[in-house]
């Protein structure tokens, strides 16, 4: 499907096919791999340590990547000190 | 920024987002709603801005937020943002070269607060508190030069009057309650 022009707020609004194609072709251009590989080695903690200064633009691409949220809204986790 | 139901909150949310960043571009803001309580939302592609100084600058803003009961209410929803990133390039014939970025992704890293990213002091993460993207967007107009798609009395009202709802909105500042 399109990516549909809301009229009223000017948001565009894109499927999660659309989305898939777009973290494949970040996730081939940046580390060489398919976005359903990134995906996968993400959920895996293989970029853990990775960072923007080592890799630019994969905070981006994490950020946009539909990744499951680990965290609930507004869960409060124990405070390390 | 509340609503009376999730895709309610979600849309007053975007709506004002939206806002800002139209004052430095005329790219809409793509958005992607991955769940009824979770959207993503970010300029596709980075967005190219003029200096007025006929430089060129690319700005790439990403917004992951979800929507849950309002706690102060408990019949509407409001936004909670999860992770942001606001990143500046310098656009060069080359590529884009990264001049800062400011990022809190709390989920995807061992670095669990708001921070900067100085391109030209490489490994540190200097610690910020929660920065909105009003500011970003003030910084690139007052210190990087980039033109601004409208009037001065135009875009500055834009940026206060959505800095004012988001300190009234957000639940935090500094630190996140859960940091």
């Amino acid at each position: 499907m399109p990516a549909l022009k809301s009229k009223k707020s000017g948001i565009v609004w894109i499927t999660r096919r659309e989305v898939d194609a777009l973290v494949d072709a970040k996730a081939r251009r940046l580390l060489g791999v398919s976005g359903e590989k990134f995906v996968a080695n993400w959920k895996a903690g293989k970029y853990r340590k990775l960072d923007s200064d080592d890799c630019p633009g994969v905070i981006e691409l994490a950020l946009i990547a539909p990744l499951p949220r680990q965290m609930s809204v507004g869960k409060k986790r124990k405070r390390s000190r | 920024m509340s609503g009376k139901n999730e895709k309610e909150a979600a849309d007053n949310f975007l709506g004002y987002f939206n806002e800002t960043i139209s004052c430095i571009t005329s790219q809409p803001l793509t958005a992607f709603r991955q769940s009824k309580k979770l959207y993503r939302a970010y300029l596709n592609p980075p967005a190219g801005l003029q200096t007025k100084s006929g430089g060129r600058l690319v700005v790439s803003i990403t917004q992951v937020f979800g929507v849950g009961q309002d706690p102060s209410d408990k019949k509407r929803f409001k936004v909670r943002t999860q992770h942001y990133s606001y990143v500046l390039y310098q656009a060069t014939d080359e590529g884009n070269e990264q001049i800062l970025s400011y990022h809190w992704h709390p989920q995807n890293s061992a670095v669990h607060a708001p921070h900067l990213h100085v391109a030209c002091v490489p490994r540190v993460h200097f610690p910020t508190s929660r920065v909105c993207v009003e500011d970003f967007v003030w910084m690139i107009i007052q210190y990087y030069g980039a033109q601004p798609t409208m009037k001065k009395s135009e875009w500055t009202a834009i940026l206060e009057k959505n800095k004012k709802a988001f300190e009234q909105m957000a639940s935090w500042k500094i630190s996140p309650p859960w940091g």
